[in-house]
């Protein structure tokens, strides 16, 4: 019956502290903001516990839930804070992508991958290499495909900066690339 | 390549990936297309953004087979017990077995003094309570009694009930005042309770309201009938 359910009416109900309808977002949603925060934080355990955060910040802050917005972009904004100071807490050295591009892969010394040319596979390494910001605003387009004023609403800037941050993910993603021999003839 | 040129061309490109994704407004999307038409340069640059929304999505795919989590550690966090949505079939019977889980844990200190008379009466009280509650989810429910549609006529008022407050703790405090609910839950935890009769006296409605409203560890708020 839930799943006939939409999800603002959802939100609605949770707001009236309806744990059931929780449960229910909880259930449509939870993979999807898992996910979102796993690239991020890059560890499971935590993005578990910050996906249970998540939906603990949706109980206690749904009364401002104001629609403007549509609940996966309300949803993945809470993840992205959630993660972001996660991360901050952490303190952790900031993740070196030059040197996590060029890494070997396990099962290829880097000449052999390139003379195989596997350039799917290069690119997606070099996606998971990219720093937060970009590998975040490259997974928030590609992959939840999110327009520029969704995109904007996630993270919490302006959506030329949405544009501009992208364009820079893609030029680097090509910088990346060229170190490990791939030419895309871009930019 | 002039200033201008440039710069039009770096702000299509910038749209190329929700071009892509076909979350570009239709205005902008027109504003590509021409774009592309006119430059065939840039629109080789397509393959470059198909192939990049192609890695994101193997990127992102380590995580789509990962199983349904539990809401436990949700319910936990929040104070609620997760519910355990009742199929069709055994809507009753499942309710049912949660309100007999719910009385074979002493969920609260004056549950322990209550006779035999009394625990009949909180019981039935809590399947009536545990019925709406069910009922309003699975979206059957139209009346106070078993769903035959018939709110009870009377004096009643809105009651909240605390989120902590156990289903015991309701029960006693409505059988001990002779309420009982009629509606509900609306909202949550909103019920629909019935004071007395439609001609009650206006003291002993008041009298009555003030006694909801002193039990503070059960009741958030009464509201009367619009």
């Amino acid at each position: 019956m839930d799943q006939l359910i939409a999800d603002d009416q959802l939100i609605a109900r949770v707001a009236a502290a309806d744990s059931v309808a929780l449960e229910a977002l909880y259930m449509r949603h939870q993979k999807r903001i898992f996910g979102f925060i796993a690239r991020i934080v890059r560890d499971e355990a935590v993005a578990e516990e910050l996906t249970n955060e998540v939906f603990v910040d949706v109980w206690k802050h749904a009364g401002g839930y104001e629609g403007r917005s549509t609940a996966t972009t309300w949803l993945l904004s809470i993840a992205h804070n959630r993660a972001i100071s996660a991360l901050r807490k952490r303190r952790e050295e900031p993740w070196d992508d030059e040197k996590a591009a060029s890494l070997p892969d396990e099962a290829d010394d880097s000449e052999v991958a390139l003379q195989k040319a596997d350039k799917s596979r290069l690119l997606r390494r070099c996606i998971d290499a990219l720093a937060t910001d970009y590998r975040e605003i490259v997974d928030l387009v590609y992959f939840h495909e999110l327009s520029i004023s969704e995109a904007s609403a996630v993270l919490g800037i302006p959506e030329g900066t949405v544009k501009t941050r992208l364009f820079n993910a893609r030029k680097r993603l090509s910088e990346l690339l060229k170190k490990l021999g791939v030419d895309r003839g871009w930019p | 390549m002039n200033e201008e040129t440039t710069a039009k061309r770096e702000e299509i490109e910038k749209l190329l990936p929700f071009y892509v994704t076909g979350r570009l407004d239709h205005a902008d999307a027109e504003q590509v297309r021409d774009y592309l038409e006119r430059h065939p340069d840039v629109a080789k640059e397509l393959d470059l953004v198909h192939a990049e929304r192609d890695s994101a999505a193997d990127a992102n795919a380590i995580y789509e087979n990962r199983p349904v989590r539990s809401f436990d550690r949700v319910a936990a966090m929040i104070g609620k017990p997760a519910a355990q949505p009742a199929r069709h079939a055994d809507r009753g019977r499942d309710w049912m077995d949660r309100i007999k889980r719910l009385f074979a844990v002493p969920s609260s200190p004056a549950f322990g003094l209550l006779g035999a008379a009394a625990a009949i009466v909180i019981i039935l009280q809590a399947a009536t309570i545990g019925a709406l509650v069910v009922a309003h989810y699975t979206g059957i429910y139209t009346g106070a009694s078993g769903g035959n549609g018939a709110v009870d006529a009377g004096t009643t008022v809105f009651v909240r009930f605390a989120e902590d407050a156990t289903t015991a703790a309701i029960a006693d405090t409505l059988s001990g005042l002779g309420i009982r609910v009629v509606d509900g839950p609306r909202g949550g935890r909103l019920f629909t309770v019935r004071l007395g009769p439609k001609d009650m006296g206006g003291g002993e409605r008041e009298r009555l309201i003030a006694a909801l409203k002193a039990r503070s560890d059960v009741v958030v708020f009464v509201a009367q009938m619009p």
